[in-house]
């Protein structure tokens, strides 16, 4: 059945009417193929403490009134389905366990997990057919005011200093963050605005998944930070990238997406 | 044929000056009127990317007219109205055409003023003095709206100038305020951290800004509460339906009553208790046949 993955992602085969599980995390979701139809169904809960992973299992079509089914035509007897990770499309905004001081010319590297999303594409083409949160996270509002700002998602995990804090999830991806002090100053960092759909997705040898890493040199107060992205992840030698971006970079890119990047707590 | 023609002088009178000139006035005027549409519509569809939908409107109208008052004084001139003199008795007209046309002008300036001020733009939701509808057109006198419930509502543009209007979806984020009424028993602490659970738990209330817990006071039968949450605009009203049900789950699971008035009955300042019977199943069931039996 399973033609290629590491991980839960890649490509399957789905016999005719044969339907398939997958159990990612909080959200489980059947594919049936039917003559003349696709039949996709996916049950998602909030739990983001939820390790449970079951690949392709074969099983029963699930029924009931709440089962949320959507069917795609496809007059094709082609079989073939594409699971694949995808980094939310709003930023996220991510908390420090506390608040953390980085002093003038000092380097921190903070460790971030980020839910994803998943695509399911069908029958070879290039378009997803469903493009969903694995556990969805709670909407946010970036900015200094409720009129100027930014929507974006709200982690509920911390970003932590260690990599080995950092919950290993399936569904999950690690970014890592170099956050350089440049002023004067302190530097005070208490949330983080992450544009995650300006990043891609890269997957280990080990199967875990990783986005490029990204540093943020903090210049001047009041002034926009210099952003840089990396081509691959950090600490990983071998990797293989296997979801782009969901929006390119314009030019304008580093200076608007970044104007504002650090944020402070809600009272 | 062509004797009867001449005889009839139609020859004559086809080709005199005033037939031609009344040809190439009504020619100027049609083709005038749609070459005023065609680059009023062009201009407009140039603009769109760079100015509102709002603005290429008014700037396609402007054009529409300016030319549309060129080619009808081009259309008399082929006529043969002299327009200096038509010039001298406009003062007069416009005197006349003032007072008659007041409502009406001072709707189209205030339709001006409102499109530079740009309170809101079309497809904007306004409350306007309690009618609630998305805009639809912003028109030289008047502002559309409609309402949800499907009705088309006018609201002239002078009084749009001169009255307040509620913009609802100007800013990304709205507040939902949801007042809550609690018995006096309850630990106003657990039931804060109840609500605070509540809006963690569901996706659709933003964790920033943050909910608001305000202690209101002491109402005639409950502790008044009001707990404001955030979303985002277009999930505005799933949030309201969502939270409030949630809420009342969370109350009932822990056990928080919600009460309804009371209502303490005193007959004087030395007044005896008020007799109480105490009725058993049996006794309530032979009470009740009997009354049935009384009424009918």
């Amino acid at each position: 059945m399973t033609t290629s993955t590491d991980g839960w992602w890649g490509d399957y085969e789905v016999a005719a009417n044969q339907t398939l599980r997958w159990q990612l995390g909080p959200t489980t979701l059947w594919i049936t193929r039917r003559d003349q139809e696709w039949r996709i169904t996916s049950a998602g809960g909030r739990d983001v403490i939820d390790n449970r992973l079951a690949i392709a299992e074969p099983a029963e079509e699930p029924a009931g009134d709440d089962i949320n089914v959507r069917r795609v035509a496809s007059r094709s007897g082609n079989r073939s389905i594409r699971l694949g990770p995808v980094l939310p499309d709003l930023p996220v905004v991510v908390k420090t366990t506390q608040p953390l001081f980085v002093p003038a010319m000092e380097e921190a590297t903070l460790f971030v997990s980020v839910p994803l999303w998943l695509r399911v594409y069908l029958d070879g083409r290039d378009r997803e057919v469903v493009d969903t949160p694995i556990a969805r996270p709670s909407d946010t509002w970036f900015g200094p005011d409720t009129m100027t700002g930014e929507l974006c998602y709200a982690l509920r995990t911390s970003a932590r200093l260690h990599i080995g804090d950092l919950p290993r999830q399936p569904h999950r991806a690690i970014l890592a963050v170099r956050i350089r002090n440049s002023a004067p100053s302190v530097l005070l960092v208490e949330t983080l605005k992450i544009p995650v759909p300006h990043l891609s997705l890269f997957a280990s040898d080990k199967g875990q998944l990783w986005t490029e890493a990204l540093t943020v040199e903090h210049v001047k107060k009041a002034e926009a930070s210099h952003v840089k992205l990396d081509d691959k992840p950090m600490q990983l030698a071998a990797s293989q990238r296997i979801a782009g971006p969901r929006k390119e970079m314009s030019k304008g890119f580093l200076s608007d997406a970044f104007g504002r990047f650090f944020g402070r707590r809600g009272k | 044929m062509g004797e009867i023609l001449s005889n009839l002088g139609l020859s004559d009178f086809l080709t005199s000056d005033r037939v031609l000139g009344l040809a190439r006035a009504v020619l100027i005027f049609v083709v005038g009127l749609v070459l005023a549409r065609v680059v009023s519509r062009a201009a407009a569809r140039g603009l769109r990317r760079r100015v509102s939908a709002q603005e290429a409107v008014l700037v396609r109208r402007l054009i529409f007219y300016v030319l549309s008052a060129l080619v009808v004084t081009s259309a008399l001139h082929q006529l043969g109205f002299r327009l200096g003199v038509l010039l001298g008795t406009a003062g007069v007209i416009t005197v006349a055409v003032g007072f008659a046309a007041q409502t009406s002008l001072s709707n189209i300036i205030s339709g001006f003023f409102l499109i530079a001020e740009r309170p809101f733009e079309v497809g904007d939701r306004l409350d306007v003095n309690g009618r609630v509808g998305f805009v639809i057109s912003i028109d030289l006198l008047s502002v559309k709206l409609r309402t949800f419930d499907n009705l088309m509502v006018r609201v002239p543009n002078a009084e749009m100038i001169n009255t307040t209007f509620v913009n609802l979806t100007r800013f990304p984020i709205r507040r939902i305020d949801l007042q809550i009424g609690v018995a006096y028993k309850e630990n106003t602490e657990r039931v804060r951290e109840i609500l605070l659970d509540v809006a963690e738990r569901n996706h659709l209330c933003l964790e920033e800004p943050p909910p608001l817990f305000i202690y209101k006071g002491y109402g005639d039968s409950a502790l008044e509460l009001q707990f404001s949450v955030w979303a985002k605009r277009d999930n505005f009203l799933e949030l309201r339906n969502t939270i409030n049900q949630e809420i009342k789950f969370a109350f009932d699971e822990h056990g928080i009553e919600i009460p309804f008035p009371h209502r303490t009955l005193y007959t004087g300042s030395v007044t005896e208790p008020f007799p109480v019977r105490v009725v058993t199943g049996d006794a309530r069931s032979a009470a009740q046949s009997e009354q049935l039996e009384r009424h009918e």
